[in-house]
């Protein structure tokens, strides 16, 4: 017979931490009110009505295979909140136009402003003519002038809606990168160097952003981080929310592991080299580039777990394929 | 601060602990630190996780020596708080509460109070307890100052709750404090008010 414990015992060994326990509660608020929603008419909201836990879509363009998942994070989840991040993708005869948004924890409506953001910006895009620079610059411009317009029909404030936007356009043989706000965008070299066209805009703490679209001079901040570059030397491009680049921080080093992880599988070899190189902890394993859905693969890659990162996440990674 | 008052504020710093523990996010992302000033300023607690965070015990002294209390606590800021760097994922910038119900004892803390403000390495709200409290000398610190006149045990449990409230709620993004768009605090509980 065992005696009973003595609580004055002090124990032994060392007691782990307690674990967070983490609820999942649906939104009891509507993702947008229905007075707002003829404000919406070109936003397409399926991604927030119909999948508010993880959106997932995929396209092809020519040799382009692209992919993007958004997920609720943890910690909106546990609290009954919406996503906040945003994603969105077009095609267009001659190449394709992606998009990423992260809405301001502190901005009553950055759901909205992240869903404004992104499919503005490519649907304006795709609709241009002209160079690549400046059909970036007239989809930036006609992104940050759709989040003011909704800003005043509702009459909320424009900090209401802040958000990033990272975004990505290729045609024909080039590509240009924006970004305004933290997060990252990686592009991955055919010889497999990755490169930040962007500095991101992270402060001196964490969650501290120095610029958001509709801010005054948040437009100006985006088409001046614009970077154009050949395709002849670019294999893919991945655009990370801050749900991402924060676990996998600083993404310049970290970045070849994780699109090595999306190309080849999460080995247990590679799972642990993950661990170990930043504390991510992967509990699906698979390969999200040759799943039979990549998209809804992605969408389960995102559930890895590390202590403290708890946010929204959201990915688009294009890769160019080779001639089959 | 001595008497019923103090003994509300260790109760109050039970009754945080306890909150936030039940707060996974807490569990995962908040620290606290316990920072006492009287004839002199002491860090009762370093700045730890709240997991393995235990509830000091305080002892209650006449003296208010709130320079040697700023001084410490710009020091702490210096050696325990993480900032971003390109190799390095900063710290959420803290949040600290000030407590004071008298007024400033020595001679220091205008210069230690214009640090802070220039610095600004956190967001401050100074809680001016009772009648006797120096609000002006808690406006050279920080632009949120609140007054809470009772000091019953009941009124400082609502002001603790106030502060787990807030802490819950400051862990998200927001506009860089340069950009002047800090932080927004839940509403403070009845019988707190904001001092113009």
């Amino acid at each position: 017979m065992t005696a009973p414990p003595d609580d004055t015992t002090p124990s032994l060994i060392d007691e782990p931490p307690p674990r967070a326990v983490w609820g999942t509660r649906i939104p009891d608020v509507a993702w947008c009110p229905p007075e707002w929603a003829s404000f919406l008419p070109d936003v397409d909201v399926r991604d927030a009505i119909d999948a508010p836990e993880v959106a997932h879509r995929s396209l092809r363009q020519g040799p382009w295979a692209l992919i993007a998942a958004s997920r609720r994070g943890r910690l909106h989840a546990h609290r009954g909140d919406h996503r906040e991040d945003a994603i969105a993708m077009h095609e267009h005869a001659t190449g394709w136009c992606g998009a990423v948004a992260d809405g301001a924890g502190s901005a009553p409506w950055s759901r909205l402003g992240a869903a404004i953001a992104t499919q503005t910006f490519c649907a304006a895009f795709v609709a241009a003519t002209g160079p690549l620079g400046p059909r970036a610059t007239a989809a930036a411009r006609v992104s940050h002038d759709a989040l003011r317009q909704f800003a005043q029909q509702s009459d909320i404030p424009l900090r209401a809606l802040r958000t990033t936007l990272l975004a990505a356009a290729v045609d024909g043989n080039q590509l240009a990168t924006l970004q305004v706000g933290d997060g990252g965008i990686v592009v991955v070299g055919r010889d497999n160097t990755v490169t930040l066209p962007q500095a991101g805009d992270a402060g001196e703490f964490s969650g501290e952003v120095h610029h958001f679209l509709p801010d005054d001079g948040s437009l100006e901040r985006l088409v001046a981080s614009m970077q154009i570059m050949s395709l002849a030397s670019v294999r893919a491009v991945l655009l990370v929310s801050d749900g991402i680049e924060d676990p996998w921080y600083p993404l310049a080093r970290h970045a070849p592991l994780l699109v090595e992880s999306l190309e080849h599988g999460l080995t247990d070899e590679r799972a642990a080299a993950i661990a170990v190189a930043n504390g991510v902890q992967h509990a699906w394993r698979g390969t999200v580039a040759t799943a039979p859905d990549p998209a809804a693969a992605l969408g389960e890659w995102m559930t890895f777990e590390k202590r403290g990162e708890n946010d929204d996440r959201s990915v688009l990674f294009a890769r160019c394929l080779p001639p089959e | 601060m001595q008497g019923t008052p103090i003994e509300s504020v260790k109760s109050g710093i039970r009754q945080l602990h306890r909150d936030l523990m039940g707060d996974p996010q807490a569990i995962e992302s908040a620290y606290l630190s316990v920072l006492t000033f009287s004839s002199s300023a002491v860090q009762l607690v370093p700045l730890t996780e709240v997991a393995a965070f235990q509830p000091p015990d305080l002892v209650a002294s006449g003296n208010t020596n709130f320079g040697d209390g700023l001084r410490l606590l710009l020091d702490v800021f210096d050696r325990e708080l993480v900032r971003t760097t390109a190799e390095t994922k900063g710290d959420w910038r803290p949040l600290v509460f000030i407590l004071s119900d008298g007024a400033p004892t020595d001679v220091d803390w205008p210069m230690y109070a214009q640090q802070l403000r220039e610095r600004r390495p956190a967001n401050i709200i100074a809680l001016a307890c009772g009648d006797q409290a120096d609000t002006q000398a808690l406006k050279q610190v920080t632009e949120t100052v609140i007054a809470m006149q009772d000091m019953s045990p009941d009124a400082f449990r609502d002001f603790f709750r106030f502060v787990s409230a807030s802490v819950k709620q400051t862990s998200a993004k927001v506009g860089a404090l340069a950009d002047g768009a800090g932080i927004t605090l839940p509403p403070p509980p009845p019988g707190i008010t904001i001092v113009p």
